[in-house]
């Protein structure tokens, strides 16, 4: 049985560093998909998931339980990717709102869906993996925070500091964009 | 029929919404098969990019963290050497000085056989080996009696005194080295 994220985090406080490295086995592959997600490049991620590792360790003896660990971690993920990203001068900005974030509506077509049959086809987690990849990457890490941390808005709200109202928007923006690329893709396929 | 709004259909989807607001909607989608497969859709895209593959980073992630956290005691091998210099003086004189030994009884007038001459020395090595405090005593008295009659008794003594000196540097040295490191 794994031991506990706060068990593992006792033994690196008493100065087993060696138990650190369960940590780390424990969160980096999904901490590495909100990495890839944000910096859109293997190795820029993997440097900054190692920076993030070794921030959390240091400031490890000052965590105080008020969230879990995953939330804490991710929000010095997601901080020190951003950071990365703005090194690198890239356009989409992680904390500043884009323009027609409250603005955007999206009229239902809801006729050009196909039956479920197909939705739950084993294809669509591939599908939704590659198109999640393609969205803009205020949408996409938002997006990966909710889906593949399983994160709730209020957690979402702590690792982005981004109000709710936009933290919805955005997961409202990028399932807007999903649907699209879904739907345009499933009849690309019934077409071939 | 009017459909629900997209929004609305996300937080059906991300189950974000209170009891009474999702009575209201309740009926629009029982009765609408359209609205039903959006939200349908919005849930599988959920389940779906929760099954979707992980990107795992390089197989020596966690090795590389642990190195830059707590880098492991790898000596450099100029440390080694720092840590070894009294042993590594201390076989230098050993070696030079039985070299320097057999040279002189080579050319000095053989009294003994050759097994007389040698036994000395190889009791001296093992002296040296297993107990430091007796071997100097039992050098000098060896090496005094071996030497006795030749010119070259004040050079064994020298000899002596140098190898004791650097027994003692090596381990001042090795203590320095160890509260060094604690």
């Amino acid at each position: 049985m794994s031991d506990s994220d706060k068990e593992i985090i006792q033994r690196v406080l008493e100065g087993d560093v060696r138990a650190f490295g369960l940590l780390v086995d424990k969160h980096k592959a999904k901490a590495m998909t909100l990495a890839v997600r944000i910096l859109k490049n293997h190795e820029e991620a993997e440097e900054a998931l190692q920076d993030s590792f070794i921030r959390a360790y240091r400031a490890l003896s000052s965590f105080e339980w008020k969230s879990s660990f995953s939330t804490w971690f991710y929000r010095i993920v997601y901080n020190t990717c951003a950071t990365a990203a703005g090194k690198k001068m890239r356009v989409h900005s992680l904390s500043i709102d884009v323009e027609d974030e409250y603005g955007f509506r999206t009229e239902i077509e809801s006729d050009d869906l196909q039956p479920d049959g197909l939705i739950e086809s084993g294809e669509l987690s591939k599908m939704i993996d590659e198109e999640i990849d393609k969205l803009p990457v205020v949408y996409g890490s938002t997006f990966t925070l909710f889906a593949i941390q399983e994160m709730s808005y209020d957690e979402i709200v702590h690792v982005t500091g981004l109000p709710l109202g936009t933290v919805k928007a955005r997961l409202f923006r990028a399932r807007a964009m999903l649907r699209e690329a879904v739907v345009k893709r499933m009849d690309h396929s019934l077409v071939v | 029929m009017e459909h629900i709004s997209f929004d609305i259909i996300c937080r059906l989807a991300d189950d974000d919404m209170d009891q009474s607001e999702m009575a209201f909607i309740a009926a629009h989608v029982k009765s609408c098969q359209s609205c039903q497969r959006e939200i349908d859709l919005q849930r599988s895209i959920t389940r779906a990019s929760r099954q979707a593959p992980l990107v795992n980073p390089s197989h020596q992630f966690t090795q590389n963290v642990l190195e830059r956290i707590a880098p492991s005691q790898k000596k450099k091998w100029y440390e080694w050497m720092l840590h070894n210099l009294g042993n590594i003086f201390a076989m230098s004189l050993v070696l030079g000085f039985l070299a320097y030994v057999l040279s002189v009884t080579g050319t000095a007038p053989i009294q003994n056989d050759k097994t007389s001459k040698i036994e000395p020395m190889l009791g001296f090595l093992k002296v040296i080996q297993d107990n430091s405090h007796q071997f100097g005593s039992y050098l000098m008295s060896k090496f005094t009696a071996y030497t006795a009659n030749t010119s070259q008794t004040h050079v064994s003594f020298f000899a002596l005194l140098a190898i004791i000196l650097l027994v003692f540097i090596d381990k001042i040295a090795g203590f320095f080295l160890q509260r060094s490191r604690i």
